[in-house]
């Protein structure tokens, strides 16, 4: 049984891999085509820039300022958030409030937050304000569905053995929250990453992954550009991995099997 | 100490439908009482006034004394998240100390034959293995009173079995006053030291005797010609 996931996954990884691989050479020949590195240089160029990137020191500073800025702004969204599901699911007062507040906030483009932002605070802030507001929504929705979720029986039962209030937020309603929790935690890291980036590239802050995209694209640098955008990529992809483990680690009881 | 649990003149509707109007019965304290009748007569009713989850439009309930019910549902009603034994262990705390509630945890989960599982999830476990957590969960609670909502409807008569025998051994060894709730005639009486009859709802004591070998069959005759427990719909 082992084995064949094993090889499930082997075959998975190398499907992957294979499908990277054939996009890379198809911007191989394209960029041969234009034969324009100003335009858009050889993957292989891009590549060399990400490797003479990392090998920067200064390259580190700009890249923990972005993700300081995300994981503050993912922190205080946790945070308020927790507290808007809290209300909205006991009260229904606080949920008629926040549906419609958080539902706005949504839909609206991540570019008019930018743009009323600019005009509230001072750059630096930017960037973190525009995360709080993009992944607020998404967490909180998802703690709110969470609780709704509950099952009634287990709370039925609990309180038929008089189980004390707080034994049940932390054993009946935490955890069946949590697989909410971290879809919406999950979305969060996808789209919060986007949101920093674009801010900090409207904001332009003393440090930054944005700023530094800024700069290469005034400077008409498309390597640099490409390989600032593919540490944004493993930015992302890398919180969302780390997000979804955290979540396979707290519930292993799902992956039990009989 | 009172010797009887007795529900006095009750009545309860739920809007325009009336379950119970000036109903009033009695249970013998360590006993097993079956209470039989047709589906949506108002048993469960019954049992959550007994629980006092429910409150009675009118009427009373006496001999309670203060005392929480045990309750054994219809489902397991276990958390997915726990083990069995954490299971068990979530209802007992604040209850008593842990390493009291872990013996007695442990001492019942003998009972039921499940001390190998007492590390699984329920996930884990079939559907009788399950329902015999439950049934040593309401047995470990510290409760003289356990009541019981057709906990073995929905298993096969061998499982069923299984959880009869199960539920008489730990009878035998810790009595306590059990209300049963069914409407399996050989059910109440391969469990029920005394029997209740209720007729459909607004709910009426149709028969209520003490089950002993001899007046089975007499119980029986008189049970068919009571209610009609094969067609349950009809009133």
């Amino acid at each position: 049984m082992l084995r064949l996931t094993d090889k499930k996954s082997v075959r998975e990884t190398a499907g992957y891999l294979s499908g990277i691989l054939v996009l890379l050479l198809i911007w191989h020949v394209i960029s041969l085509w234009l034969d324009n590195p100003v335009i858009l240089p050889s993957p292989a160029k891009a590549l060399a820039e990400v490797v003479r990137m990392f090998i920067h020191p200064g390259f580190y500073r700009e890249w923990l300022f972005t993700i300081m800025r995300g994981l503050t702004g993912f922190l205080i969204a946790l945070m308020l958030a927790s507290c808007i599901g809290l209300l909205s699911a006991t009260w229904r007062a606080a949920w008629f409030l926040f549906n419609p507040l958080l539902g706005a906030v949504r839909s609206t483009p991540v570019i008019s937050f930018i743009l009323l932002a600019l005009i509230w605070f001072g750059s630096e802030n930017v960037p973190v304000f525009i995360a709080i507001l993009t992944m607020l929504p998404l967490i909180s929705f998802g703690i709110i569905d969470g609780i709704r979720n509950t099952d009634r029986e287990l709370l039925e039962m609990a309180h038929s053995f008089r189980v004390g209030r707080w034994n049940v937020i932390r054993h009946i309603y935490i955890p069946s929250l949590l697989p909410f929790l971290f879809n919406g935690m999950s979305n969060a890291m996808g789209f919060g990453w986007r949101a920093v980036i674009i801010g900090e590239v409207l904001s332009q802050p003393f440090r930054g992954i944005g700023s530094r995209m800024r700069d290469a694209q005034n400077y008409l640098n498309v390597s640099e550009l490409i390989g600032w955008t593919l540490v944004a990529i493993l930015t992302g992809y890398l919180f969302e991995t780390l997000v979804r483990k955290a979540e396979q680690k707290l519930m292993r009881w799902k992956s039990v099997s009989s | 100490m009172n010797t009887l649990i007795s529900l006095e003149n009750i009545s309860k509707a739920f809007g325009s439908l009336v379950i119970f109007k000036d109903f009033s019965a009695e249970f013998p304290v360590n006993k097993v009482s079956c209470i039989l009748g047709p589906s949506g007569c108002g048993k469960t009713t019954l049992l959550r006034i007994l629980n006092g989850s429910l409150l009675p439009d009118e009427g009373m309930v006496k001999g309670m004394d203060g005392r929480v019910p045990a309750y054994v549902f219809q489902e397991p009603r276990l958390l997915p998240w726990r083990t069995v034994k954490e299971n068990l262990l979530l209802v007992l705390e604040g209850k008593m100390l842990r390493h009291q509630a872990e013996k007695l945890v442990n001492e019942y989960l003998y009972l039921v034959d499940l001390t190998e599982f007492a590390g699984f999830y329920p996930a884990q476990l079939s559907g009788g293995m399950k329902q015999r957590v439950s049934l040593a969960r309401a047995f470990c609670y510290p409760s003289d009173l356990i009541l019981m909502d057709e906990p073995f409807t929905g298993l096969d008569i061998r499982l069923r079995q299984n959880l009869i025998r199960s539920f008489q051994r730990i009878w035998e060894i810790h009595p306590r006053t059990v209300i049963f709730v069914t409407h399996n005639l050989e059910e109440a009486l391969q469990m029920g030291q005394y029997l209740y009859v209720l007729s459909a709802a607004p709910a009426r004591l149709l028969l209520a005797s003490e089950n002993i070998p001899g007046n089975q069959s007499w119980l029986k005759e008189q049970v068919r010609t009571l209610i009609d427990l094969s067609s349950p719909d009809q009133p």
